[in-house]
């Protein structure tokens, strides 16, 4: 049985291991001299090249792209919850005894959430470039203001479709307005499920790569485009590329990790408590 | 709902009536005098007989059958085996999800690095197993999708893990300890009263890794761009490579409209039903 126990763990360390080996692989790279990350034969040990950091952030444009991303995905974050809080109250506290309204909503909001991006591709770039707003943050954290509307209306639903209606129904008694309800006595009872969604929209706005791809360029692209870009126009440089890579996806993997408990909850749509 | 509907609204209306006219024009991007080209349906009967737009499909079934199917049995056995204790238990949880977070383009560049034909790891590592030092995984059209496959696996296996170890978390034990008392042990467990408790939550991953797969993107345009030729051209490549590389804007939106369709209406009755939306909301 003791034996058991310890295969099973070995296991699952065995998994840990192909699930950061590439990561590691990935910063190890980022700090070689370009001879040694392109070698043959993998290179072991070597003094560690931070000048591939700076080469990345300044002549690769990694400072902007990240300042780029990071407007981008706060925002559109922001815009989601001010959008999808509203919503969420709206179909799960005020309109559920009332006919047939509330359902309609949120299945309408899940069948726009399975249309696949690219249905909105070229319609949106059409649009956009017509409106002068390819190339610009405005056009890309709209876009992605509006994917995060519909995480956080799907996210929130799922919440608040347990939560006691009493608390609303007591308050309109006391003559509060639903405005003032939802924001004195739902709001401040979800700030977990309010905080997983900011994270999770964060995180989907900042890994986002199609529009970003199509929607912005030059001093506008963020960082996933500026990442990629760095395969063509530098003709590979791979600890370059890397340590870009390093800097592009170390803020929203740390993100990601202090706010892991939020993750599985708002993952799953409500799916597990 | 006045502030979801003043982001919803607009976009929607925008998408439907674009997507509508682009693909009854044939608009060439970098050819702005053909935008008013009005071409009836002309764009759908050639979808029709799109040969490469059939492979696109084939290429996207492929990705979501091979790739969820892997990620479910893979993610579910390493759910089992972390429910319970072992030392480390909540930092290997932690890290396990770095992958699932990582930026998916620097997911893919990572691995192209890895799987290199001169100077990647990978190659090294089968070199010094005798199994050969020279296999171009990316450039091969045989390999180059199963190697697109193999880095969906990896970033989203953890998925899988996370949301399965919360969901057996959350289980009632009773059913299990009865089970136990009347004899029944390790697989049995697992088979008989585990896996059938769980399958609520499996539902769901497999329905969200579904709708996510389907639309990969990034990872297949960062390591092969759909190539070579089109042997991993999943349909979002195709429908990015048609309006931003070919500039056939017109053809690339019919592309989108009838495989978005075709994708709903396969996917939409299954989300409805597995994620509970279409009883009523009930009281709490």
């Amino acid at each position: 049985m003791k034996a058991l126990e310890g295969v099973k763990t070995l296991l699952v360390y065995l998994f840990l291991m192909w699930c950061l080996v590439p990561v590691l692989w990935l910063v190890s790279t980022s700090l070689k001299s370009d001879v040694d990350a392109f070698s043959a034969e993998p290179v072991w040990f070597f003094t560690p090249q931070w000048e591939n950091y700076a080469t990345a952030w300044t002549s690769g444009g990694m400072s902007q792209a990240m300042a780029t991303s990071t407007i981008v995905a706060v925002l559109s974050s922001l815009i989601g919850l001010f959008a999808g809080i509203p919503l969420a109250y709206l179909i799960t506290q005020v309109w559920p005894d009332t006919g047939n309204g509330a359902r309609r909503v949120a299945m309408t909001i899940l069948l726009f959430t399975t249309v696949p991006p690219v249905l909105a591709l070229t319609p949106l770039f059409r649009t956009f470039d017509d409106l002068g707003l390819t190339r610009t943050l405005v056009g890309i954290t709209l876009i992605h203001a509006y994917y995060a509307t519909l995480l956080a209306v799907l996210i929130l639903r799922a919440f608040l479709v347990n939560f006691p209606r009493e608390i609303r129904e007591a308050a309109m008694v006391d003559g509060a307005g639903e405005w003032r309800v939802m924001v004195r006595c739902v709001m401040p009872n979800m700030t977990g499920a309010i905080f997983a969604t900011f994270v999770l929209s964060l995180i989907q706005s900042w890994n986002e790569y199609l529009y970003a791809l199509v929607m912005t360029g030059g001093d506008t692209q963020t960082a996933p485009v500026r990442i990629s870009g760095f395969l063509s126009f530098v003709g590979t440089n791979w600890s370059t590329l890397t340590a870009a890579g390093v800097i592009g996806t170390l803020p929203i993997v740390a993100f990601g990790l202090l706010a892991r408990n939020y993750l599985a909850r708002g993952l799953s749509f409500g799916g597990v408590k | 709902m006045l502030p979801a509907a003043l982001v919803l609204v607009p976009f929607v209306v925008v998408i439907v009536l674009q997507a509508l006219k682009l693909s009854v024009h044939g608009e060439n991007l970098i050819r702005p005098e053909t935008a008013g080209d009005f071409v009836g349906l002309d764009n759908y009967t050639r979808a029709l007989n799109d040969e490469t737009l059939l492979q696109s499909i084939r290429v996207t079934v492929i990705y979501v059958v091979i790739g969820v199917t892997v990620q479910m049995l893979l993610g579910v056995a390493i759910a089992l085996l972390m429910h319970r204790r072992f030392p480390g238990k909540p930092l290997v949880r932690a890290l396990i999800l770095i992958p699932m977070v990582l930026t998916p383009v620097v997911a893919g560049l990572t691995w192209r690095l890895l799987m290199d034909p001169t100077s990647g790891t990978i190659n090294y590592v089968l070199g010094s197993l005798g199994l050969g030092s020279d296999h171009a995984f990316l450039a091969n059209p045989s390999t180059a999708l199963l190697a697109v496959i193999l880095v969906e696996v990896w970033q989203n296996t953890p998925f899988v893990v996370v949301i399965v170890l919360a969901g057996l978390e959350s289980l009632d034990p009773s059913p299990h300890e009865a089970a136990r008392v009347d004899g029944a042990s390790g697989w049995q467990l697992i088979w008989h009263v585990t896996l059938p408790l769980l399958k609520p939550v499996l539902a769901i991953v497999v329905l969200l890794r579904i709708i996510d797969a389907a639309k990969t993107f990034a990872l297949v345009q960062t390591m092969t761009e759909g190539g070579p030729g089109t042997s991993s051209l999943a349909i979002s490549s195709y429908v990015y490579r048609t309006g931003f590389e070919v500039f056939d804007i017109g053809y690339s939106t019919t592309l989108a409209v009838l495989t978005s369709l075709a994708l709903v209406l396969l996917i939409f009755p299954l989300a409805r039903r597995l994620m509970g939306f279409s009883r009523k909301v009930g009281r709490a």
